[in-house]
């Protein structure tokens, strides 16, 4: 076989190679192994067995490329690299080491070469270090050992003059054998195997939650060796279920990562589906320098309460099934099955076993090996090395993009005490999830809250206060005050005539009465009388009120005259009546009992011991400092447990309670007003509320000392607001009515990461646990089920005795305790901080993947142009969907969020519709009234035939490349549908033939299905289309340099610059005129406005540089005030010929012709040269025959530039220059400026700092290669001014 | 019985212990790989055979795929 030429690759190369395509910088496919050497080393015979090793093993002369049909590879002998000698002696190891990681992690060039990388690090005469690197398209771990091992045998005949041995086998028996294999009646029996065997593969989930901070190009490593101990009961299981110890291994392994699947916590959590690594070395390939390692699914369906060898044995079938058709290649099967492409992986976690002995022997030295890179860690794989009888290495590999360095460490940990107590278990259920030391801090070290808090009652706290300052103001209505004083003599009085009428602790009192004085009367005095207090809302005339009414049976119902009602007495606060000595109420007797809707079935009475609600009160009263002269608002409706607090912290605290009159709540307004009056040191809202409150102008710069959110997950983007408008602290509370309002909490501080505010750890003598399905703790990071204990938890349900049991269940860690069920699922971080993840019930599969609504949410405000939004599950015919209720921000439309969301969430997880709306609707107590959004109309989506020009190019290309019958519908998924990696090779050549663009592999992988796809060609998603709003012209390690578009709205005239700058990214930003379907910008303000948030996100901190040309360099500096405004550092404004919006306000705007012709300036072709060029045909012809790509972009690109051109010339005459504190540095084209008034220093009134650097050249020059170098020594270090030139030209 | 010698018939049921399959279903023929054999299994009989026949040319016998194949490659050297 002449290797020589041309030829294509094999399967197993050609999936790294698209792997590897879609991110050429990342050196994760590079395989790398450190062998320590100590004792005398000859370097020069080294060297001599490193170039006969390049001359056996070809594939380290591998080049390759992307042919015409498909990724081609070539030898080019005497191509393999040689020995690079290092000489580091006197430096230390850790420095090395760092070098060898550093060497370890440089991506390779695989159609430039070299594939493969020899290094000896010399540290002393007898003291070496040589590091192998092989891009693991040329070879795999196995193929490595071979390497290594020749390489050792090779060095040992140098030295000796002696035989080599036998040499490794010729790489064109790779190609031969697969080509051979290709044919072979086993891989048609192969492929049926596997297609019978995955027919009903589950959706794989992934073990990581959310994204690590890495940008996945490496892993993080932990290793650790396992026991003696657990290596002979690892020996002991395989003899007893005659299973070789590798299957017990690997199934263990596999039940150890369903114990991290985000379904853990429902009790679905069955199906793990792992990847595993086969060698397939068995016959011709066996001593071939090639990649050959074939990764295939395995679906192990766990069954915890079987006893272990049973299950064992399953697992022991299943995987000899996998090895006798272990040929058939895995990337055929994701191709062929369609699990390819975001969100449909073909598996999940690798478990790899090497019990091979890969360290060699080099003569007369030691030698120790330390593998450095496997050659790809997409996710998380566990490896072991070694076996049971020399001693097993746990080695556990996360992918930094998924996990981080701790995480990979628990992991590690985690796995090692899982398979200890796994292997001497009878059954999966008996094993624990955690270590004994996460156990221990998961229970105890969290829940450490024990604080000596009183056994008392909420009456005698409040009496005792009132007793203390009985002239202080204790209540304030509207105009009229109370004393504390007043407040003893007339809530005393009430309770001697409630206990009158007989009522004392255990009875109930109904409070139907609207925010008042008399509320808080009768609210103390039922207290004082030793009752419970029942709220009832007095507008309520509903069955279901009265169905509260008897089964509650108050024995009695404080209201206003006229409330009409059976089943109860009812009585007016003042009225007269006999009176009697009250009873007190002693800490376990109910303080209040309050229904809660639940979103099923019946309202549930629950009941609250003074004991719990003591314990709720005095935490907060500590824990946020209230006093005397705190000012507290009560607002929230008396059915809604968070008024407890508002309505008797107050009188625990000498502070004042500020009753705000009905209705007020729902006023963002009369709220605001109130605040500002009122002087209110505290108040709550409910997430929804907030958000309205921060709608409102009158907020801003409010000063409120604390205010306190729950009832709803807080995003942390409403945290952002809320401390952008308001001067205070925010606080996140947690806990359901059934444990006394509150259980955890947590500050809400600005600059925080994370979409969701956590709900924090538990508050003063109360447990909180995370667990699974079984009751079992779960690792950080996994979603649990979130229950809770202590001191708070409500007696339970009023008359519900059953269903007071089975929410209220025995505490499994504490015998005599109890737990309440919240039904909330919670995440915990490594520090023991919650955070709420959702409802255990809300959870929905849609085309068999788990959408959680809230994560859909978090992608909808993401987009910048929802106000308010919620996502809900709709039960529709075809299987539940997703419904988004939005209120838009102004000029968003729904399909504009759409399509927005189309470019960040898979197809399963994009809303079927999105509904626009003027406001959400919130129940009373001000939370989403899911019942009171409109309904959505039928079936959207589904079969639409393709209807824009993209689409409908699309579609013909779908069906030519996937042979697909006419017509193509726009729902179509390439990858379903039959493509496959290559396929969307083609797709992407064809997609380019036909619009001038490539549209990136990455973007068929990410957006398959059509109408995303088109949407994405069509606005430039991902920049692919280089039309998009942010443009990445280049990448590098420094801060970006920002290069604003002039006026045809279009960065890429800053391509050469962005070459020529080294270190330092340079990001475009684009016009939104570009896109007709965005809302066009009103002044260059608003423009800068936008852009700001573009360069925050881009750059979150760190002093900014900003650069334009042309009219980009009037933006830029409008976008350095806008920064300034906002607190921004503008270190460098670099303006290259542009001058103030004053020069051209006078000056004709080009008509339409005159911006036909811009598109040969943004060409880069000098319009006054081609005057003859006046129509739009023409204009493009011209540019189409001289081969630019604006000549050939999609015309709705076309019309873009046109209209940004117009658009950016009008707004600019309408601007006015402020002041920016920034330095500014122009760059002149003197031969323009020439015979005008145009100079740098017309802009010594809007800058801080002028510098003027002139330039012989005309206007366009100055963004070409040769001027360009002319000031990029200004960018390279944005804050040190470099320049040495003279004074300007002015 | 203490097996002294290498046979086919040895390394058959050897193999077919290995994959814990009857000897039967191990023809000469069969690629040994798509019967189930690994590389790690085929390591620990070539360990075994070793032991009877120290001259085995393991080099080669990593490279056969088939029982037949194993056969000629030992009796080669033997």
């Amino acid at each position: 076989m002449e290797l020589a030429e041309w030829r294509p690759l094999t399967e197993a190369q050609a999936g790294i190679w698209y792997a590897q395509a879609r991110d050429p910088q990342s050196p994760v496919f590079v395989t790398g192994q450190a062998l320590y050497i100590d004792g005398p080393l000859e370097a020069a015979a080294l060297s001599r067995a490193v170039a006969r090793l390049g001359g056996e093993a070809e594939s380290l002369s591998l080049r390759l490329r992307a042919g015409p049909t498909g990724p081609e590879q070539r030898i080019v002998p005497g191509s393999a690299p040689g020995l690079v000698v290092r000489a580091r002696e006197g430096v230390g190891l850790a420095e090395v080491e760092a070098e060898i990681l550093a060497e370890a992690q440089r991506p390779m060039d695989l159609e430039r070469g070299p594939v493969a990388g020899f290094t000896l690090w010399r540290l002393a005469p007898a003291r070496h270090i040589l590091t192998e690197r092989i891009h693991h398209i040329a070879a795999d771990g196995q193929a490595m050992v071979q390497v290594t091992q020749r390489l050792a045998a090779l060095y040992a005949a140098e030295l000796s003059g002696g035989d080599a041995g036998e040499g490794l086998a010729h790489y064109a028996r790779a190609l031969e054998e697969e080509a051979r294999f290709g044919t072979a009646a086993a891989r048609a029996r192969q492929r049926a195997f596997w297609h019978a065997r995955l027919a009903d593969l589950p959706e794989v989930e992934s073990v990581s939650r959310g994204r690590a901070d890495g940008d996945g190009h490496w892993f993080h490593r932990a290793e650790r060796p396992l026991p003696g101990a657990t290596g002979q009961a690892l020996a002991r299981l395989s003899d007893r279920t005659g299973l070789h110890w590798t299957d017990v291994l690997t199934a263990l392994a596999g039940a150890y990562v369903g114990r991290h699947l985000p379904s853990v916590a429902s009790g679905e959590s069955r199906d793990v589906v792992l990847g595993i690594p086969l060698q397939n070395r068995m016959g011709r390939t066996a001593r071939c320098v090639s990649t050959q390692v074939n990764v295939l699914p395995l679906q192990l369906r766990l069954d915890e309460g079987a006893p272990l060898p049973d299950w064992l044995q399953t697992v022991g079938a299943d995987l000899a099934g996998m090895r006798r058709n272990a040929r058939y290649r895995g990337e055929a099967l994701q191709r062929e099955l369609g699990r390819i492409g975001a969100g449909r992986r073909l598996w999940g976690p690798l478990v790899n076993i090497l019990p091979f002995e890969a360290c060699p022997e080099i003569a007369g030295c030691e030698t120790r090996l330390k593998i450095l890179g496997a050659g790809s860690v997409d996710d998380l794989t566990l490896c072991f090395r070694g076996d049971p009888e020399a001693g097993l290495l746990a080695q556990v590999d996360g992918n930094t993009a998924l996990y981080s360095e701790a995480e990979t460490e628990a992991h590690c940990a985690r796995l090692e005490a899982f398979l200890t107590a796994a292997l001497l278990a009878e059954r999966l259920r008996d094993v624990p999830t955690l270590t004994k030391a996460e156990t221990r801090a998961h229970l105890e070290t969290r829940n450490a809250t024990a604080r000596e808090v009183p056994r008392t009652t909420l009456t005698a706290l409040i009496e005792a206060q009132m007793a203390a300052s009985p002239a202080a103001p204790a209540l304030v209505f509207g105009e009229t005050c109370l004393s504390y004083g007043e407040l003893d003599r007339q809530s005393a009085a009430l309770a001697r005539r409630l206990a009158g009428r007989g009522i004392g602790p255990g009875a109930l009192v109904g409070l139907a009465l609207p925010r008042s004085l008399d509320l808080l009367v009768a609210l103390i005095g039922t207290l004082r009388a030793g009752a419970a207090f029942l709220p009832l809302d007095p507008e309520d005339g509903s069955a279901r009120r009265a169905d509260m009414i008897a089964r509650a049976a108050p024995a009695v119902i404080l209201a206003t005259p006229g409330f009409a009602c059976e089943g109860a007495p009812v009585l007016g606060v003042l009225d007269d009546g006999q009176e009697a000595e009250p009873s007190p109420a002693g800490p376990e007797d109910p303080a209040y009992v309050l229904f809660t809707s639940g979103s099923t079935g019946r309202p549930k009475g629950v009941v609250v011991a003074h004991d719990a609600i003591v314990n709720r009160l005095l935490w907060m009263r500590e824990t946020y400092g209230f006093g005397p002269g705190d000012r507290i608002l009560q607002k929230t409706p008396t059915s809604f447990d968070v008024s407890v607090w508002e309505l008797v912290l107050p009188f625990l605290s000498g502070a004042t309670l500020v009753v705000a009159p009905p209705g007020a709540q729902r006023d963002p307004v009369a709220l605001a007003g109130l605040v500002r009056t009122q002087r209110i040191t505290a108040m709550h809202f409910v997430p929804s509320m907030l958000e309205l409150f921060l709608d409102a102008p009158a907020s801003q710069g409010l000063a409120i000392a604390r205010v306190f959110a729950s009832g709803e997950a807080l995003p942390q983007r409403l945290a952002e607001r809320f401390h952008r408008r308001i001067t205070g602290r925010l606080f996140n509370l947690y806990g359901p009515t059934e444990a006394a309002i509150d259980v955890t909490a947590q500050e809400a501080l600005a600059g925080q990461g994370g979409e969701a505010v956590p709900i924090g750890r538990p508050v003063w003598n109360t447990r909180t646990y995370l667990l699974d399905a079984a009751l079992r703790p779960v690792p950080d990071g996994v979603p649990g089920r979130l229950y809770l204990a202590g001191r708070q938890l409500a007696q339970g349900y009023l008359g519900q005795p059953e269903l007071t049991a089975e929410r209220f269940p025995p505490d499994p860690f504490r015998p005599g305790g109890r737990i309440y069920d919240t039904g909330d699922l919670a995440v915990s971080d490594a520090r023991g901080v919650m955070t709420f993840v959702g409802r255990a019930d809300q959870q929905v599969k849609i085309r068999g993947v788990r959408v959680e609504p809230a994560e859909v949410e978090r992608a909808l405000f993401g987009t910048g142009m929802v106000a308010q939004g919620v996502v809900i599950v709709e039960a529709a015919p075809g299987g539940a969907r997703l419904l988004a209720y939005v209120v838009p921000e102004p000029g968003a439309t729904a399909e504009a969020i759409r399509a927005a969301l189309a470019g960040q969430l898979p197809v399963a997880m994009l809303p079927a519709q999105v509904i626009t709306l003027d406001a959400l609707p919130l129940t009373p107590s001000g939370k989403l009234d899911r019942k009171a959004l409109p309904a959505a109309e039928g079936q959207g989506g589904a079969g639409r035939a393709p209807e824009s020009p993209t689409e409908r190019m699309l579609a013909a290309l779908y069906s030519e490349i996937l042979a697909l019958p006419q017509p193509v519908d726009a729902e179509t998924d390439f990858f379903l549908a039959g493509g496959d990696s290559l396929r969307a090779v083609a797709l992407s050549l064809r997609i380019e033939e036909a619009t001038g663009r490539d549209p990136g592999l990455g973007a068929i992988l990410e957006s398959p299905v059509l109408a995303d796809l088109a949407r994405r060609i069509e606005r430039g998603a991902g920049g692919d289309d280089g039309t998009g709003p942010v443009l990445r012209l280049s990448g590098g390690e420094g801060l970006p340099v920002f290069a604003v578009h002039p006026a045809g709205g279009l960065c890429w005239c800053y391509r050469t610059l962005a070459q020529a700058l080294p270190g330092r990214p340079v990001i475009g930003l684009q016009s939104p005129l570009l896109d007709a379907g965005s809302r066009a910008p009103v002044s260059v303000t608003e423009m800068a406005r936008r852009y700001v948030g573009r360069i925050e996100a881009a750059q979150p901190e760190g002093p900014l540089t900003l650069l334009g040309w042309s009219l980009g360099g009037i933006i830029a500096h409008a976008i350095a005030a806008e920064a300034e405004r906002r607190g921004r550092e503008v270190a460098r404004l670099v303006l290259l010929d542009a001058y103030p919006s004053e020069c051209w306000r006078d000056e004709p705007e080009p008509d339409e012709t005159a911006a036909l012709r811009a598109l040969l300036a943004i060409a880069g072709f000098d319009p006054e040269a081609h005057a003859g060029l006046d129509s739009r045909a023409a204009i493009l012809d011209f540019l189409k025959a001289a081969g630019h790509p604006l000549g050939q972009v999609p015309r709705a690109v076309q019309d873009g530039v046109i209209r940004s051109v117009q658009a950016t010339n009008a707004l600019v005459r309408g601007h006015r220059e402020p002041r920016v504190r920034a330095p500014l540095l122009h760059v002149g084209a003197l031969r323009d400026q020439a015979g005008t008034n145009r100079s740098a220093a017309l802009w010594q009134p809007f800058a801080g700092d002028v510098e003027s650097l002139p330039l012989d050249c005309h206007h366009p020059d100055l963004i070409a290669r040769e001027i360009v170098a002319a000031y990029l020594p200004a960018l390279s270090d944005a804050v040190e001014p470099v320049l040495a030139r003279p004074e300007g030209a002015a | 019985m203490i097996q002294t010698a290498l046979t086919l018939e040895k390394m058959r049921s050897d193999i077919a212990a290995a994959l814990d399959i009857p000897a039967a279903e191990v023809p000469d023929d069969a690629h040994l790989g798509d019967l189930g054999l690994d590389s790690i299994a085929l390591m620990r009989l070539l360990m075994g055979w070793e032991e009877l026949q120290p001259s085995l040319p393991s080099g080669k016998l990593y490279e056969c795929e088939t029982l037949a194949e194993f056969w000629a490659a030992a009796q080669a050297e033997a």
